[in-house]
């Protein structure tokens, strides 16, 4: 590896945050763009997740036999930050193909695209609390300390899927299975991962939560949410996850960044 | 003050098959060790630029000639710091804007006026400078009451109009362009070239990449002659044009 390529990702990456309000711009006209020729605008994503969130959470409750007021802000919670995490995921294998028109005739940093993604993504899961609003004020949680470590859990998860989304849009350029394969693994998830269920539920095989990434994930900023403190293992899981991810993107993307332009 | 200096520089770029592309293919290497499917064996290089050497200032007008595949749109996208350059040095100072198309990041479901800013934005000019142009804008392109409608109502011609119409208001350091800008119905071939011209006046140093001696011949100063990703002659417009011409007959 030439050290001029350490030297042209810094670049890419310091001109890319000096230019964050072009970032911002296009993440803002991809939000934009959704709504263009629809009568509800931003209200259909809200609509349509609060009819999901409302049929779930009622049968669900039944199912596991749990009062609707501890149930319903679990699970919005929890289904609030998987949309985040999955729609997110699924989107960042594309983030290079998607924006090849751009790479290749516009002199904008690469990682541009990589801060439009995730800024597009959090705004609409900003979108999304609007739900989570409502259903806190129909069974109000206890507000504690705990429950300002929401903001850092969504910034820890905002770092591991930025750095997922390096890997995986730069394998997908090489490897166009990627994105496919990332839509079959993602379709399992929600069913495997505790999201509508608690992990207690799985009495003696606990494990099958605990060894899953998206789970602890998830719960960094879901027990913030209910007042309560994420495990001590979720915290070192997520914090492990997001210091490895780091590291694996900052090598793959100083070593090809300068690549991409070939391989689009 | 803008300032290219190009030296020695050599670039080279991967051909990228379908097999290339297969992850099962991936795996078998990394499984074998290497044994099957070797990766260079898979590659195939094409050394498009060959120790090229040229230094440009402020005030030239540039055009490259060459034939297809000799490597113009490689060395404009060098310059423009889309490539990477293997080895030799490059050196510019100055913020460089590529037109590689009018069209370019045009949103077509979006209307007249938004592309207007998301273009202009893209080509690094702020809401609040675009709107100065707003007026000028309308009035070039003549699309009156259709900057209100999506671009996707328009035809093939507006699009262009409009394309043209935006991308002419940067006022670039360094410019570079794969083929002058013009399109369009004859009346409107000659406001485009005019108005194009006063864009490539504009920049401290222009580039252009184009087949039609004619242009050429209008709007550089010197010129650059490239085969085979190698400088055969560089020079003043007429020299360098005369000598490809007569070469190529």
């Amino acid at each position: 590896m030439k050290p001029q390529y350490a030297k042209i990702a810094m670049q890419d990456i310091t001109r890319s945050l000096r230019q964050f309000p072009l970032a911002a711009f296009l993440a803002w006209e991809d939000i934009k763009q959704r709504y263009v020729r629809t009568m509800l605008g931003p209200l259909w994503i809200v609509f349509s997740t609060g009819i999901w969130f409302g049929a779930m959470g009622f049968v669900m409750a039944n199912l596991f036999h749990q009062s609707p007021s501890e149930y319903f802000p679990f699970m919005v919670g929890g289904l609030l930050i998987w949309i985040l995490i999955s729609s997110s995921v699924i989107e960042s294998s594309q983030v290079l193909v998607m924006s090849a028109p751009l790479i290749t005739s516009f002199s904008i940093p690469i990682f541009t695209h990589y801060i439009r993604f995730i800024l597009r993504n959090y705004i609409i899961f900003l979108h999304n609390v609007l739900i989570l609003a409502i259903v806190l004020l129909i069974y109000p949680p206890q507000v504690t300390a705990a429950t300002w470590l929401v903001i850092p859990g969504l910034l820890l998860n905002l770092f591991i899927l930025m750095s997922g989304a390096i890997f995986l849009s730069l394998a997908n350029l090489r490897y166009r299975d990627t994105h496919l394969a990332v839509a079959s693994a993602l379709q399992v998830l929600p069913f495997v991962t505790p999201i509508f269920w608690n992990r207690g539920m799985l009495q003696n095989h606990k494990w099958i939560a605990d060894i899953n990434p998206f789970y602890h994930m998830i719960e960094i900023v879901r027990q913030p949410i209910l007042g309560q403190l994420p495990s001590t293992l979720s915290w070192i899981y997520t914090g492990v996850l997001a210091v490895g991810s780091f590291v694996v993107a900052c090598v793959l993307f100083i070593r090809y960044r300068h690549r991409i332009i070939f391989w689009l | 003050m803008s300032h290219i200096v190009v030296h020695n520089v050599n670039v080279h770029y991967p051909i990228l098959q379908d097999h290339y592309m297969s992850i099962r293919r991936a795996m078998l290497r990394v499984i074998t060790g290497g044994r099957l499917y070797r990766q260079d064996k898979d590659t195939k290089l094409v050394h498009a630029l060959k120790d090229v050497c040229f230094e440009l200032r402020d005030g030239d007008r540039v055009g490259l000639v060459g034939r297809n595949g000799a490597g113009k749109s490689t060395l404009l996208k060098t310059i423009g710091g889309f490539i990477l350059p293997d080895n030799g040095n490059l050196h510019v100072s100055g913020v460089v804007t590529s037109l590689f198309s009018v069209n370019g990041g045009m949103d077509i479901e979006r209307s007249g006026y938004d592309n207007v800013f998301l273009m202009g934005r893209l080509l690094g000019i702020h809401r609040k400078e675009m709107i100065k142009h707003l007026a000028d804008i309308a009035e070039f392109s003549e699309l009156g009451h259709f900057l209100k409608m999506p671009v996707r109502a328009y035809s093939d011609g507006m699009k262009v109009r409009l394309g043209v119409a935006i991308v002419t208001c940067i006022h670039p350091d360094i410019l570079i362009l794969d083929e002058a800008i013009g399109a369009g119905d004859a009346h409107f071939i000659e406001k485009t070239t005019q108005r194009a011209q006063k864009l490539y006046e504009r920049a401290n140093i222009m580039i252009m990449a184009s087949h039609d001696p004619v242009i050429l011949r209008r709007l550089c100063n010197k010129a650059i002659w490239l085969d085979q990703g190698k400088v055969i002659k560089t020079g003043p417009v007429e020299e360098v044009i005369e000598a490809y011409t007569t070469a190529t007959l």
